[in-house]
């Protein structure tokens, strides 16, 4: 089956792998969540202490926020499997508003 | 702003650590931009309306990610060069501080030396007095100007690191708002696993998005969420507790000898919960097969003895699902040899069987008895078995497609607690075949007090020289091999010969069911196909 130019596989194909991607990116920052945690508490009096750890939550919404419009994203594309026609709407349907862009 | 004591108090190696984890992630970003780039190639050729709104999304995305990477660069230069300013102003307080002795001393607190008047005893003429004064300037405004550098570098970070915001990036949150978030409350904790598939599925796409990555410590755990989604939440709060454990571990193994009594415990205990997450990570990380298929991560936990609860294989599609419940003295850290174990079990079904599906689970979900003594006592089988229960429940209701053929292996105390969860009640062990395997007893005197389906069918089997064979009667009730009890009883070998005064009971033949080419084995497999064991 093919969609507009397009083997629905590959559409298939390239949504997990951005279900993936999108792990991987929340992953990476969970890593680094769980690695400065035992730094909590040092180098109290610094200015650059309390800076720091609020960037980090900062960049951690922003990472959880890309992840998430990844992976949704991948989740709408392989769904194809179960019928391009649906996806085409659920695509157009979701991710325009989804987008810095729109 | 910083005081002396604070500078000499000061971590820099934290600084140092800190950017050595905003650089590694700037470039775990990087090349997730790079390879959401290479992965939306395979879009190429494909056009219309829906086209062109993945291809402007994938690349707003990519963008996002590259945009990200480069402005947490930043981070780490700003760090390091803090981290080096502390380093060279404590080594000239530390410095100062070292060569303040009696008349002179130091205020901690301001930073200030001063020379002392002295007293009736102050044998010290005018000009030495004056000396020590001069000493006393010089060395405050040391001090000071160490203080006074380390501030600077302080202030120039911190303004180095407000230039690397997402806002200075011109990022904003797109996935906000009500039809895109899930909120706390609007989870149903106390739903049954088939009311919360229901409200899985009603969900929206990014609603479900959001549940995953914000709510993972909630959805991982859940029973009636799939099993794709509980791993991908459980993977990344898996990440962020074994890194940190990980590097709590690695701190303390750097203190070596120096380590206090209760550090020492600690690390102990850090390395008992970090062998068994090496282990689930080991299976997470491995690379899917035809013979050995992708691992899930359902849940885990590292509080008290641990949990954790992976399958071998994809429950939720799979044909044929086995779930083996481990008995005494399982938890997260020796969860390595239950997933050998199952795996096994694994191993010899996939060999048996073509064209099917199996996946295999090990349930280390519940607080198990750790010695024999702790063995002798129901409860911790009581108080697994509406967990046990529920977990079945999710995986009947997140089936897809066909039923599966289901079956649960419970082995020595884990077979008790298989038979305390189909207790109790109106509540039902929903399952195609239990195999109670070594087992001490289930809590009931036949197989007709399980409440499991009329078509379920009861196994069990235990060798010949197994030791568990020894456990009377009155502890949890009669052995299910016994002929009274009602169960299929199916073959296992003998297991290695005991001593004569043990009766010939051992209890190496209580662990050697998973044995390569053994009767147990391959009877379990068979079971586990929907097959009739000898």
């Amino acid at each position: 089956m093919g969609g507009y130019g397009v083997e629905v596989a590959s559409l298939v194909s390239a949504g997990e792998r951005f279900i993936e991607l999108a792990d991987e990116a929340s992953q990476a920052q969970a890593e680094f969540s769980g690695g400065i945690q035992r730094h909590e508490g040092a180098n109290e009096g610094f200015t650059t202490t309390g800076t720091a750890a609020s960037l980090a939550t900062l960049w951690e919404y922003h990472i959880d926020d890309l992840s998430k419009r990844t992976a949704v994203a991948g989740g709408l594309l392989a769904e194809a499997a179960d019928g391009y026609e649906r996806m085409e709407d659920a695509v157009v349907e979701t991710l325009p508003p989804l987008s810095s862009a729109d | 702003m910083v005081s002396l004591r604070q500078l000499r108090e000061a971590d820099p190696g934290a600084f140092d650590e800190l950017a050595d984890r905003w650089a590694r992630l700037a470039g775990q970003l990087s090349a997730v931009a790079a390879d959401i780039g290479t992965t939306g190639g395979l879009l190429d050729g494909w056009h219309g309306e829906a086209a062109a709104a993945a291809r402007a999304h994938v690349g707003d995305v990519r963008s996002g990610y590259r945009t990200s990477a480069e402005y947490i660069e930043l981070i780490p230069p700003a760090l390091r060069e803090l981290s080096d300013a502390i380093e060279t102003a404590r080594s000239t307080v530390d410095g100062v501080a070292g060569s303040v002795k009696y008349p002179l001393s130091l205020n901690e607190q301001t930073g200030t030396v001063v020379a002392t008047h002295g007293g009736p005893g102050d044998t010290r003429t005018e000009e030495e007095k004056e000396q020590d004064r001069r000493t006393a300037a010089e060395l405050t405004s040391t001090i000071q100007g160490a203080l006074d550098d380390v501030r600077e570098a302080d202030q120039a970070a911190t303004a180095a690191l407000d230039k690397a915001t997402p806002s200075a990036a011109v990022l904003d949150l797109e996935a906000v708002g009500g039809d895109n978030i899930v909120t706390p409350a609007e989870i149903p904790g106390d739903a049954s696993p088939a009311e919360v598939t229901r409200w899985w599925d009603s969900l929206t796409p990014m609603e479900q998005e959001s549940a995953v990555y914000t709510h993972g410590d909630v959805i991982g755990g859940m029973d009636g969420i799939p099993a794709e989604a509980r791993d991908r939440a459980n993977r990344i709060r898996f990440a962020e507790e074994y890194a940190d454990l990980g590097a709590r571990r690695e701190h303390l193994e750097a203190l070596g000898g120096n380590r206090t009594a209760d550090q020492d415990r600690e690390y102990g205990r850090l390395g008992e919960t970090l062998r068994g997450m090496d282990a689930i990570h080991e299976r997470l990380e491995r690379e899917p097969s035809a013979t050995r298929p992708a691992s899930y991560l359902l849940d885990f936990s590292t509080e008290g003895n641990g949990r954790g609860i992976v399958a071998t294989g994809n429950p939720d599609t799979a044909d044929n699902v086995v779930t083996s419940v481990p008995g005494t003295g399982s938890n997260l850290a020796g969860i390595g040899g239950e997933l050998d174990r199952s795996e096994v079990v694994l191993d010899e079904a996939n060999r048996r069987s073509r064209g099917v599906d199996n996946a295999a689970i090990s349930w280390v979900g519940y607080d198990a008895p750790q010695d024999l003594g702790q063995a002798t006592n129901e409860h911790y089988a009581e108080d697994a078995a509406a967990n046990l229960r529920s977990f079945q429940d999710g995986l009947n209701a997140t089936h897809q497609g066909a039923d599966a053929n289901t079956t649960m292996i419970g082995h020595s105390y884990g077979s008790t607690v298989i038979g305390h969860a189909a207790q109790g009640g109106n509540s039902q062990l929903n399952v195609d075949n239990v195999v109670f395997i070594g087992s001490p007893g289930v809590g009931v005197d036949h197989a007709s007090d399980l409440h499991v389906p009329a078509d379920t069918t009861i196994y069990a089997s235990t060798a010949e020289n197994d030791v568990i064979r020894a456990t009377p009667p009155f502890i949890h009730g009669s052995q299910p091999i016994g002929e009274d009890f009602g169960a299929q009883v199916f073959t296992s070998d003998p297991g290695t010969d005991g001593e004569w005064y043990t009766g010939g009971y051992s209890t190496e033949a209580h662990s050697e069911y998973w044995n390569k080419d053994s009767a147990s084995l391959r009877n379990m497999a068979t079971i586990v196909l929907g097959g009739q064991p000898y």
